[in-house]
């Protein structure tokens, strides 16, 4: 019955094992259509799509039209709204009321504004986003607008749409939407911005119209076409357009849109892309599934042989292959991962040319070397190790010298890829190439610790002398060692030799596997080994970066500037008509301007200056990007021809070096003037340097994103080593050694300085009169451990992830809830506690320090807005003193104050702009003219001393300090913008990170050492308890523990151990019982049966003894008939004897077909699970249907009497050892333990009954043992085990 | 003041020495669409700065193989149209020359064409002889969108 339900089980698991099979065969099949269907489709699709492409794509264009057009109705509508709620409510009398009135539109600031002008038509107050419109106020009437209607304005860069109303007093209120912001800097934060949705603005360009621009030729267009212009392509490369205007609510043209569509071969291209990423992406899948299938089951090729390790090696190959196309797709080479850029290194058909590119090869590498692997160990585990002399030493330098070999090419691809990334590897970022990076890192190191493994492997298999494989590495690891020293630094070579011989320990001495703690030591050697590789290559890296690459930077800003300059010059001579007709008619004033636009100087954001000056030196017209006017222009030489100088000028106390191009003007032999061409060789521009300055910030056209890790910083030093540029605020100059090693030497020269505490790393330079340093901080012992630990952290979270995907997909093993131990639980409430006001405490100072850091600078603001203050009031006071007509300071005024104290100034009148050491981004309308309406309100009504902000231009963001004054009833603002200081206040919150990652590693160290301590004092004696309950529900009675502290525990503990002690001795006292019991019955029962027969033996004897004294004739007859019944009844009670023994026999045995493997299995399993701290179980089966004829029950008893003897006689920690193998008729069982063992002598006895060696033992076990395996025509028999311990040997007769 | 006054000009067109082969070199590349050319002229060990506007919108400093597959991949996005020499005499200072370009290309993609300006900043790491031209390497490319 049972071999019946075991075989139904077997049969059970194979269906669910070929439905399995079939699941992922039929998956395979599915996927491989999909994909081959997509390809179909891919081929087809040009055919659906061409058919009716221009009407579909017309429609197309249609919708997206009517959308835009909803899309501008929706604002009109929204603008004239505003324009009703303004009509429907009074406007405050008071002017301070005025501004709460504001609240009741919910204006959303960043694109909507609202402004109140008095009668007069003069702003008086506003909010949000709004422009001055007191001059259309005052021509309205001569203008086309009207009240309550909207218009639009284009002012300078930004594009309004308006609507005006006027209340009862002839005030006038002005509701503003911005619909676009286009900025003629070309700037990374400054981007352009319209009123429409990204989707909608997708090739899409639309033109705003002025109120006052003549739009009459659109309006013709526009009625002539209904509206709606259509471009239509003559062939299958050319663009389709759709040309149409949004109107008002009046029906005015305020913005005309050109929409596009693409080409149909660019559709189409497009389109097909996708439908290949599709196809790629269930190829790929297909052949993950197929690789699977392989693996899974190998018996499609009949022996899981050659061809089946063949075929998983090309799959995998393939699969990588496959990549290379995919890569190619648009929307997969656009993302991150794919970008050369952020690391890319030249291999082997080019491999490695992206971070994803970089981990799918190392992901093939590590699955061929992986697989290899795995067939190697399984081969090495069948054959026996073979010791030869000749082949072990040869072969051991040989494993020495590809060890060595390998680790030298894991270097220099680590090297590849740490130079060739823009990446820092050694600082956490939750950029996903850095994960990718670190990830193939490991997959490389495992690939070729893998190589090594397997030579070392080899050598240890034909080696019995451990120490021949550990020679041959050191003489050829120093070899190695003589060969790289010069290039390779020493602690690198050091760490290489500690991973081999870990290596060539952990393969010579498999039996270390098994310890934790070697197995931890090995990661933490090969983290040490990444982190320092990682580390030595990072600072080569910085050196080549700092000595290379960034004093060409420098050098070169010199070319550029005389390079641009030469260029801008042509674009100058190209326009010269327009400069003569303005010397000769001064018009248009702006000329500067627009020509500094053409040119290549603009291009660049050059800092740079065009003036126009006229023939006594007075300034017609000037434009100038970030540069001071330099009135130097006068005093050049007279040149007819463009002659281009260097200058150096003063301008106060700092030498500024600038090229400068000019030329004199002279039109039918009459001086006209002077056109002058400045460019600054600044070295605020750069690309690496950060300026601290908002405004130089926002024009910033280049930039060097992957030096920010770097923690670059910059200084200049006159040739006496003072420093005379110092963007960085160090306090030191260059030593006097240092500078003697600069002269005499051509090459940059680096060397360590200190300042303010923390060590620098610097190469110096000369150039010209000056020396440049680069430098960036020396790491500190906390740096590098901060480092080490993030690698390490990082690398444990990998680990564990994959292998919690590979259990979780595996089913080996559940997955245990790491609460469900109680000791768990203990360990998790220690760390918990000790852990959350750590990080706590680490969130707060973080935001505590940087709201200090803010504090601090707005601080300096204030300090340097009140010195600005208090130099504008000298310099009235000044004009005042000297009778002069009083003005206000003017740009050049505010350009010096804004220099004195290195920060830009603005200075407003009444709200609008008056002096700004930066006119020019009023001029082009990056910044606006009208001080913020929130700062102007709260300055005026407000007794505040200074008022700050957050101002967001584009993407950028900077605060500003406003202080309010007044002069002579006019109300004047001085506003300073600060940058947030983004830079400082990261690399603070990095220290800071550091800090707190350094102190946290202790503590967590130390609370886990201390939970450990605490718990282990809680939880030892707990466990000892749970331990011995455990034994003793498997019968085990001789357990006691041994606790020896006084305490509360010690009474529970000694309460078992009674406990136990009792119950011992009630199971001897029952066992005797049930014996004496047993043999009652079984007398009782023997009596009754033997009584019978007895009883006519008893009367034949008698019978018999009458008629002999009787002397009767008939005794013999008499005597042959009773003493046949006397027979008979003997016979019977022979039966009767036999009866009972047959009886016995045949209710005691069960016989079923039964494995042995799995009988062992089912009884060791809760031994296994209960002791497996104490006792290890090895079992060694040769063969898995090991099957006999027997009594389940029985055959169990059997082994577990004789497990529990073993148990018993392991006092401590042992090993229990069962092997199991058959011969034709016969299985053999050998267990053996080593336990305390039994004397030589005693051995004869162990099967006797009542025979224990144990205090307290029955003395049955092994007897019992004996009987059943007798029973089954089986025997036993014990010997001593070497070196320790029992042996059991067991034989049953096999069946087939 | 503390100025002094050189007439660079004259200086410029006595030192011009056009690196002709480095600027066959650059143009084959964009011609052809292969990095090759281009990579041998990065030089090793050392990071090039390049900066391009939209719609390559590129601004950083590369290695010289970072460099190559950075071509690689716009050449495999873009097609060039045209490319041709905008230099006329060459600006050398400091062992440097600015090689200015324009080239015009198309997004294989969408069919959008864009014409750059393009501005490779070259720099003499041998100095030639009467029978030997100079060794030149590009140490930044500018690009400007016009």
């Amino acid at each position: 019955m049972e071999y019946h339900r075991n075989k139904s089980r077997e049969n059970l698991k194979k269906d669910k094992n070929k439905q399995k099979k079939e699941v992922l065969l039929f998956s395979f099949l599915i996927s491989t259509l999909i994909s081959v269907i997509i390809l179909l489709l891919w081929l087809i699709y040009p055919l659906f799509i061409s058919s009716n492409y221009y009407q579909n794509s017309l429609n197309q264009l249609r919708s997206k039209s009517n959308d835009i057009k909803n899309e501008f109705s929706s604002v009109v509508e929204q603008v004239l709204d505003k324009n009703e709620i303004l009509k429907s409510t009074d406007l405050p009398e008071e002017e301070d009321q005025i501004y709460s009135y504001f609240d009741k539109f919910h204006l959303n600031k960043s694109h909507e504004g609202i402004a109140v002008y008095n009668k007069s038509n003069q702003i008086k107050l506003w909010s949000g986003k709004v422009i001055d419109i007191q001059q259309i106020l005052l021509a309205q009437n001569n203008m086309d607008i009207n009240e309550q209607h909207t218009f639009l304005i284009k002012n300078k860069a930004s594009v309004y749409l308006i609507s005006i109303n006027k209340d009862k007093k002839r005030r006038t209120l002005a509701f503003y939407y911005l619909l676009a912001f286009l900025p003629q800097f070309k700037a990374q934060y400054l981007q352009e911005h319209h009123f429409l949705k990204d989707k909608l603005m997708s090739n899409c360009k639309i033109d705003y119209w002025d109120f006052r621009e003549d739009i009459s030729g659109f309006e013709r267009i526009f009625h002539k076409h209904n509206d709606e212009y259509i471009g239509q392509p003559r062939l299958q490369n050319e663009i389709q357009t759709i040309f149409f205007p949004l109107r008002n609510e009046q029906g005015h043209i305020m913005a005309t849109v050109t929409l596009s569509s693409p080409p149909l071969s660019s559709l189409i291209s497009s389109q097909k892309q996708n439908i290949l990423l599709g196809f790629y992406v269930f190829f790929v899948l297909s052949l993950i599934l197929l690789l699977v299938y392989i693996l899974k089951y190998p018996r499609i090729f009949k022996k899981f042989n050659f061809l089946q390790k063949l075929s998983v090696i090309l799959i995998l190959i393939f699969i990588r292959l496959v990549f290379f196309p995919i890569s190619r797709l648009e929307h997969v080479s656009s993302l991150p991962i794919f970008s050369p850029a952020a690391a890319s290194f030249l291999s082997l058909g080019h491999l490695t040319k992206s971070p994803a590119d970089i981990l799918l090869t190392s992901l093939l590498l590590a699955s061929i070397i992986g697989f290899f692997l795995f067939q190697y160990n399984k081969y090495i585990k069948k054959k026996h190790p073979k010791s030869s002399l000749l082949l072990s030493v040869p072969l051991g330098f040989l494993s020495s010298l590809i060890s060595v070999f390998v680790i030298h090419i894991l270097q220099e691809l680590l090297h590849r890829l740490v130079f060739n990334t823009k990446h820092s590897l050694l600082n956490l970022s939750l950029k996903p190439s850095f994960f990718i990076l670190h990830i193939s890192i490991l997959l490389f190191v495992f690939s070729f610790l893998a190589i090594a493994y397997m030579a070392v492997k080899t050598t240890s298999f034909y080696s019995s002398n451990k120490l021949i494989p550990f020679a041959s590495l050191l003489v050829t690891f120093c070899a190695y060692t003589l060969i790289t020293i010069s290039r390779t630094p020493t602690l690198m070579v050091f760490l290489q030799a500690v991973v081999l011989f870990y290596l060539f320990t952990l393969t010579c001495f498999p039996s270390l596997k098994k310890r934790k703690e070697f197995m931890f030591l090995g990661f933490v050697i090969l983290v040490l080994f990444i982190h320092s590789s990682l580390h030595l290559i990072s600072m080569d890296k910085k050196k080549a970066i700092l000595g290379s690459s960034l004093k060409n930077t420098i050098i070169s800003q010199e070319d550029w500037a005389l390079f641009l300059i030469q260029e801008s010059i042509q674009e100058i001579k190209e326009n010269q008509t327009q400069v003569l007709t303005f010397f000769l008619h001064q018009k248009p004033p702006e000329i500067a301007a627009s020509l500094w636009k053409r040119t290549l100087v603009a291009q660049f954001n050059w800092y740079s200056s065009l003036e126009m000056v006229d023939p006594d030196g007075n300034l017609l017209s000037r434009f100038s990007l970030n540069i001071p006017n330099l009135q130097t222009g006068t005093e050049l030489p007279f040149s007819e021809e463009w002659t281009i100088l260097r200058q150096t000028i003063t301008l106060l106390g700092e030498e500024k070096l600038f090229l400068t191009g000019y030329k004199d003007w002279i039109e039918n032999n009459h001086y006209l003037g002077r056109t002058i061409l400045s460019l600054s060789v600044g070295y605020e521009m750069l690309p690496f340097l950060y300026s601290a300055n908002p405004y130089f910030e926002l024009t910033r056209a280049t930039s060097i994103p992957s030096l920010r890790h770097i923690n670059l910083r910059f200084a200049i030093f006159n040739p006496q080593g003072k420093i005379i540029f110092n963007p960085n605020n160090i306090s030191k100059g260059i030593s006097p050694q240092t500078l003697h090693e600069i002269r005499s030497n051509d090459q940059p020269v680096w060397a360590v300085f200190s300042d303010k505490g923390k060590k620098f790393k610097s190469v110096y330079f000369e150039k010209g009169n000056s020396i440049y340093s680069l430098f960036i901080p020396k790491k500190s012992f906390m740096t590098h451990s901060v480092e080490f630990l993030t690698i390490f952290f990082l690398y444990v979270f990998f680990i564990a992830l994959v292998s919690f995907v590979f259990f979780a997909l595996s089913h080996k093993k559940k997955i245990k809830n790491p609460f469900w131990s109680f000791s768990n639980r203990v360990y998790i409430s220690f760390i918990a506690v000790s852990l959350i006001p750590l990080l706590l405490f680490s969130l707060l100072t973080r935001s505590f320090f940087s709201q200090i850091f803010t504090q601090q600078l707005t601080e300096e603001a204030e300090a340097q807005a009140q010195f600005a203050h208090s130099i504008m009031e000298d310099f009235t006071f000044f004009q005042e003193e000297e009778q002069l007509t009083v003005t206000l300071p003017p740009d050049e005024m505010v350009m010096w104050i804004s220099s004195t104290i290195s920060n830009d100034v603005n200075l407003y009148v009444e709200g609008k702009l008056t002096s700004s050491s930066h006119r020019e981004f009023f001029d082009y309308g990056i910044l606006p003219e009208l001080i913020d309406g929130d700062i102007y309100y709260r300055a005026r009504y407000q007794n505040n001393l200074f008022y700050t902000q957050t101002q967001k231009i584009g993407e950028y963001s900077f605060h500003t300090l406003t202080i309010p004054y007044e002069h002579n009833d006019s109300f004047l603002l001085i506003s300073l913008p600060f940058p947030l200081e983004q830079e400082e206040i990261s690399a603070f919150s990095y220290e800071l990170f550091e800090f707190l990652g350094f102190i946290s590693f202790f503590f967590i160290t130390a609370v886990l050492v201390l939970a450990k301590g605490i718990g282990d004092m809680i939880l030892n004696p707990i466990q000892r308890l749970l331990s011995g309950t455990k034994e003793v529900s498997l019968g085990n009675l001789e357990v006691s523990i041994d606790y020896k502290k006084q305490d509360e525990m010690k009474t529970l503990i000694d309460g078992f151990n009674t406990m136990v002690k009792s119950l011992r001795k009630h199971q001897q006292e029952l066992a005797d019982i049930t014996k004496k019991i047993a043999w009652a019955e079984m007398a009782r029962k023997v009596a009754h049966e033997i009584k019978n027969p007895l009883t006519p033996i008893q009367l034949s004897a008698e019978h018999i003894m009458q008629v002999y004294e009787d002397n009767r004739e008939d005794f013999k007859k008499v005597l042959k008939e009773s003493t046949s019944y006397i027979v008979t009844e003997v016979e019977n009670l022979r039966k009767i004897a036999q009866d009972f023994l047959e009886t016995s026999k045949k209710a005691s045995l069960q016989k079923e077909t039964l494995n042995l493997k799995q009988i062992i299995k089912e009884t060791i399993e809760p031994y296994k699970s209960i002791l497996s701290e104490r006792i290890q179980f090895k079992e060694k089966y040769d063969a898995e249907d090991m099957l006999f004829s027997g009594d389940k029950a029985k055959i169990k008893t059997v082994f577990r009497n004789i497990l529990t003897n073993a148990i018993e006689s392991i006092k401590d920690r042992g090993v229990i050892e069962i092997k199991a193998s058959s011969t034709d008729d016969e299985i053999s069982l050998e267990i053996m333990d080593t336990g305390s063992g039994i004397q030589k002598q005693m051995l004869e006895n162990i099967f006797e009954p009542y025979f224990s060696t144990k205090e307290g033992g029955t003395g049955l076990g092994l007897p019992i043992a004996k009987k059943i395996l007798e029973d089954h025509e089986g025997s036993i028999k014990a010997s001593p085990n070497k070196p320790t311990g029992l042996k059991i040997s067991i034989t049953l007769k096999k069946i087939e | 003041m503390g100025q002094f006054i050189i007439l660079l000009t004259t200086i410029f067109a006595l030192l011009t020495t056009p690196p002709t082969p480095v600027s066959n070199n650059i143009q084959r590349a964009f011609l052809q669409n292969n990095p090759h050319s281009l990579y041998s002229l990065f030089p090793k060990g050392y990071h090039v700065n390049f900066s391009f506007p939209e719609p390559i919108s590129f601004s950083d400093q590369l290695t010289d193989q970072q460099a190559y597959f950075l071509f690689q991949k716009i050449f495999s996005d873009y097609l060039t149209f045209e490319f041709y020499s905008l230099s006329e005499a060459g600006e050398v200072q400091n062992r440097n020359y600015i090689y200015k370009a324009r080239w015009s290309f198309k997004d294989k993609n969408n069919n959008n064409q864009y014409v750059f300006h393009l501005f490779f900043l070259l720099k003499e790491s041998e100095k030639g002889t009467k029978n030997k031209p100079g060794k030149w390497n590009i140490i930044e490319i500018k690009a400007e969108r016009i």
